[in-house]
């Protein structure tokens, strides 16, 4: 029996999918690393990945780098499930700090990028629906405009003022404490 | 379709969902400013949904401030950047002027839970309000709200995320005063229906809590941590027989027993947290590797904090709540450079005599054993922290002598190979100058000391192991001496105005305790006032007490001819009366090796930094 389970994990573990960007490049990936998408997941589930996922809404730059966050926090959602975490030993502790400070370096390597590759990840992490990615990309760009002044924040986005003078003052005036 | 994406802003490349998830994480005053920007943003950041979700990040902290108004402290509010005026008014200047006298009892996710008190200080009522939107409710007395006895804690549960209603939880005690530490029911109370329900508890017995139990509403549930279960575990068989208001009581009432049929039962329960949910229909009692001393929720995790053995270490620990039992992931270690926790360290090496124990837990190597020299002595040692190695710090205060007290650390020489500690000089804090000073030793090279002293007469006693004397120092660090002693002691202290040592003789299964006065200061002779071996002082020895009895001496008290012992691997903290030769066991102080502090309260404070 055991050897039996054994051999269907390895199956699982081998069984690959094809992504198809919206420039028709195919990359293809672990079953593991992919059903970190709740979409492709869902796909998979329903039974309609052969052939290849297409993916229109996502370039093969964008995706060649979803690919790459999936691929290293896959590794860690098996780890994490592999070693049930027993508190009192340390050695293993050390391990498991030593690993989330990798995945900390990890992702933040991966959030230096420009704005525009940003939103365009954040685009994706949403149309692909991986939580974490969406989670990270979004609190990078909050990170980013925390502190700012509106001013700031028209600067950076190009956003144009429709307010009134008038009903600016007057939002400043509500919020003025936030304004300190 | 892609021309047109190319001509818009970059921001407007993002749909409103997704702005709106991006503006969701950032800080409140963040969110109001950016009202501003534009018409869409202020849409965003006003819809009541984003402002619902919106993390609140931590303001700052209510304190109950010096200042004393009628009857007791005002609340303060200090800012948690430590900055800036005050973002919430901490007058709560809204609430009615009958219900300003009160004290704050408790706090969750922005709204306080505060008791008003009557003219007497007493409990009149407890009230539930909310600063930032300056609504309040006073909550109908229950019972056990009405009569402080009868509560054992009382806690706010609030999470707008899952709830707009409050709940608020009283754990209470046993109506029957014989048994105070039972507690049977909770009541909670619903912001939704403005009454109190009672629940039985449905956590075993052995879970205690009380006021001082640490806690946190998280997921819709309060978790709360049970008492130290060295504390809360002590099993007598006459517990139920004996009728006594408090536990403290109880124990220091026991007489040690002499016969090893009569040996203490102590048990020692597993750590636990507690948790009910809103409802008080779920129940569970979570085993934890250790009692945690602080309990927290960030980041969507549970977090709480422990302090690791003697291992001059403390941890953080972070686990998440769903799982059963509690999967925790260290978070962050963090060493401690305590003084305390490399003394008592210091202390085992001496102890055993021979090289360092094997920690407990394999944690990394302690400091001052192995680092290698650091740099050149600094000439500027920051406030209370002495910049080169020590290995003893301790504190001297005697408000007889001066309203200033000063702290030692002992310097020693920087040779990473000698386990020896040779003190080569000291470092001195004194609170009037704020500053430390480093003086070199006098006291002749290759001095070794010890891990106990006494500051009697404006000067330090410390114990020199190996040479039969005691070091002294006087307050300034200009004076140095040794008193010659008969033996090694391994306590010294002050009692009735003369200095006491005490010696540990470990023979075999015998230990011996002889203990010894200066009567005579300046004549520096020590007369022997009393000698027991632990078989007169327990008969056989109690089972509790492991392999060894491993006695310290504690403290010595000032007046009477008690000294004070801890014994035996669980460290049982006991009186020993020298004029009726007799034992009393007081506390369990726990597997920890911790010492116990005396300590004699001392209302005249220290002076302040240039006071006089």
């Amino acid at each position: 029996m055991a050897s039996a389970g054994s051999g269907d994990e390895k199956a699982a573990a081998a069984a690959m999918i094809t992504l198809i960007s919206s420039d028709n490049e195919k990359f293809e990936v672990t079953e593991a690393t992919a059903t970190l998408s709740q979409t492709i997941r869902h796909m998979i589930e329903d039974g309609c990945t052969d052939g290849g996922v297409p993916l229109p809404n996502v370039t093969s730059k964008i995706l060649a780098r979803v690919i790459e966050y999936c691929k290293k926090h896959a590794t860690a959602a098996a780890g994490e499930e592999g070693s049930s975490s027993s508190f009192s030993d340390a050695a293993f502790l050390e391990v498991d700090r030593a690993f989330l400070e990798e995945l900390e370096e990890f992702d933040d390597a991966f959030l230096e990028v420009d704005r525009a590759t940003l939103f365009d990840l954040i685009l994706a992490a949403n149309y692909l629906d991986i939580k974490g990615l969406l989670n990270l990309t979004c609190q990078k760009v909050a990170d980013s405009v925390k502190g700012k002044t509106p001013e700031q924040i028209r600067e950076m986005y190009n956003i144009v003022n429709d307010l009134t003078p008038e009903e600016e003052a007057e939002i400043r005036r509500e919020t003025q404490w936030a304004f300190e | 379709m892609e021309v047109m994406r190319m001509k818009i802003p970059r921001a407007a490349s993002l749909p409103d969902d997704l702005i709106a998830a991006i503006l969701l994480r950032v800080p409140y005053p963040s969110l109001c400013r950016f009202k501003c920007v534009s018409r869409l943003w202020l849409s965003i950041c006003s819809d009541p949904g984003i402002r619902r979700k919106c993390p609140q990040t931590l303001s700052g902290f209510f304190f109950l401030g010096e200042e004393l108004c009628p009857s007791g402290y005002a609340p303060r509010f200090v800012n948690a950047s430590g900055r800036g005026r005050a973002m919430v008014d901490p007058s709560l200047s809204f609430l009615p002027p009958s219900h300003r006298d009160m004290t704050i009892v408790d706090s969750c996710n922005g709204l306080l839970l505060c008791c008003r008190l009557n003219p007497r200080g007493d409990v009149s009522c407890y009230f539930v309000c909310n600063p930032a939107t300056r609504r309040w409710i006073e909550l109908p007395g229950s019972e056990a709200t009405m009569n402080p006895s009868l509560s054992a804690a009382i806690r706010l549960g609030f999470d707008p995320a899952v709830s707009s209603h409050f709940k608020v939880f009283c754990v209470h005690n046993e109506k029957d005063f014989a048994v105070l530490d039972r507690r049977t029911e909770v009541g909670i109370y619903s912001s939704e229906t403005g009454a109190w329900t009672y629940r039985q508890i449905e956590w075993d017995d052995a879970a205690i809590v009380n006021g001082s139990s640490k806690s946190v509403f998280f997921n819709g549930t309060l978790h709360l941590t049970t008492l130290d279960p060295l504390l809360s575990s002590v099993d007598f068989p006459e517990v139920d027989t004996l009728h006594l208001t408090t536990l403290d009581s109880f124990l220091s009432s026991v007489e040690f027993p002499e016969e090893e049929d009569d040996t203490l039962h102590l048990t020692t329960l597993e750590s636990s947290l507690v948790t009910v949910g809103m409802d008080g229909k779920t129940w569970r009692r979570i085993p934890t590797p250790r009692n945690f001393d602080f309990i927290g929720a960030s980041q969507g995790h549970l977090y709480v904090r422990l302090l690791l053995r003697i291992s001059a270490a403390a941890a953080a620990a972070v686990a998440t709540s769903t799982s059963s039992p509690l999967a925790l992931h260290l978070k962050h270690a963090l060493r401690i450079h305590s003084p305390l926790l490399r003394r008592r360290l210091g202390h085992i090496v001496r102890r055993r005599r021979g090289p360092l124990p094997a920690p407990p837990h394999r944690l990394p190597p302690v400091p001052h054993l192995t680092d290698p020299p650091p740099p050149p002595p600094l000439p500027a040692p920051q406030p209370l922290r002495p910049r080169r190695q020590s290995i003893y710090i301790c504190l001297g205060f005697d408000p007889a002598v001066s309203s200033h007290f000063r702290v030692f650390a002992l310097v020693k020489a920087q040779n990473p190979f000698d386990l020896r500690d040779l003190v080569t000089g000291m470092e001195i804090y004194s609170s009037e100058t704020g500053a430390w000073t480093y003086r070199p030793s006098e006291w002749g090279n290759g001095t070794v000391a010890s891990c106990h002293s006494v500051f009697c007469n404006g000067t330090l006693h410390l114990i020199s192991h190996g040479s039969a004397s005691l070091l002294t120092v006087v307050i300034e660090g200009r004076t140095w001496g040794k008193i010659p002693t008969p033996r090694d002691f391994d306590f010294v202290g002050v009692s009735q105005g003369h200095l006491y040592a005490v010696h540990i003789s470990d023979r075999g299964n015998d230990d011996k305790l002889s203990i010894w006065v200066l009567e005579d200061y300046a004549g520096q002779q020590w007369i022997k006032k009393h000698a027991v071996s632990a078989r007169q002082m327990f008969g056989t020895r109690p089972r509790s007490f492991g392999d060894s009895y491993s006695f310290e001496v504690q403290a010595i008290h000032p007046e009477h001819s008690l000294i004070f012992l801890t014994a035996g691997k669980l460290s049982s903290l006991m009186s020993y009366d020298m004029d009726k030769k007799r034992v009393r066991f007081i506390w369990t102080l726990g597997e920890n090796n911790e010492p116990a502090y005396p300590y004699v309260p001392c209302f005249s404070d220290w002076l302040l930094l240039g006071q006089h």
